[in-house]
């Protein structure tokens, strides 16, 4: 309650500042509030998974298995915590234990191989069956709207696609960026499927334990 | 300058806020509610 109430205060501040420069009428603070809004969460969640990979040593892993990640549920929808806390600190958990994965867990070129087509067929699965998947606060409900969004998933895996069979073709080693992306895809086709909702709700019911013992 | 860098700042809190809308959930983080007036 109290985290809420301070970001509501910075939104509250900076559009009182953004006023005192700009006439905003109702209509345009509305939608500024929710685009500050969106802005901070951002912020917040990329922050903390980001500063967790720089002390652990595995920023550039992370930040290209968030790259992925990001991309895809822009598109695909998936999972999400209850609330701003227990997102950010989820995401910074499971991001940075696949950059540990990426960093310390060395594969061969043949088995990133197999692991890009299993993983490949993954998604194509999650995304058939359950993209786009939409959440609470953000219910998705035309059709049209669903399609699109479904089209616009494939295209997203496609063009990860073809970023793999280049590297297979091109480049001799395994690469880390081929590595952490098909984590990060692997990861955000789970968060369709109903057992990532399931897991989300688990986690969010042991981090609210969690802060309740601390508060 | 200080007009323009507000009307700068205005115009990218626009663009996330109709981004997050036009997407299927936001691209990273918690998803917060969509207002009312914004959803259709």
């Amino acid at each position: 309650m109290i985290k809420n109430i301070t970001i509501d205060s910075c939104i509250d501040k900076i559009l009182s500042q953004l006023n005192k420069h700009s006439q905003i009428d109702e209509k345009q603070r509305i939608v500024l509030t929710y685009g500050t809004r969106i802005i901070i969460n951002s912020v917040i969640s990329y922050s903390l998974a980001l500063l967790l990979a720089l002390i652990i040593g595995v920023f550039k892993e992370v930040l290209i298995i968030l790259f992925a990640v990001s991309i895809l549920r822009g598109f695909s929808g998936g999972a999400h915590n209850s609330n701003i806390r227990n997102c950010a600190i989820n995401g910074a958990i499971i991001s940075n234990l696949l950059g540990l994965i990426v960093k310390y867990f060395l594969i061969s070129k043949a088995t990133l191989y197999s692991f890009i087509i299993v993983t490949f067929f993954i998604a194509l699965w999650a995304i058939g069956k359950y993209a786009p998947a939409d959440t609470p606060g953000k219910p998705i409900t035309t059709i049209t709207k669903r399609y699109q969004l479904k089209r616009r998933s494939f295209i997203v895996l496609s063009l990860w696609c073809f970023m793999c069979i280049y590297w297979f073709l091109r480049i001799p080693h395994v690469s880390i960026i081929i590595y952490a992306s098909t984590l990060g895809i692997l990861w955000q086709s789970m968060t369709l499927t109903k057992n990532g909702y399931k897991l989300y709700n688990k986690v969010d019911q042991i981090l609210n334990l969690l802060f309740r013992r601390v508060e | 300058m200080k007009k323009r860098l507000v009307q700068l700042i205005i115009t990218l809190l626009t663009f996330a806020a109709f981004t997050n809308i036009a997407s299927a959930s936001s691209w990273v983080g918690y998803q917060p509610e969509v207002p009312k007036e914004l959803q259709n």
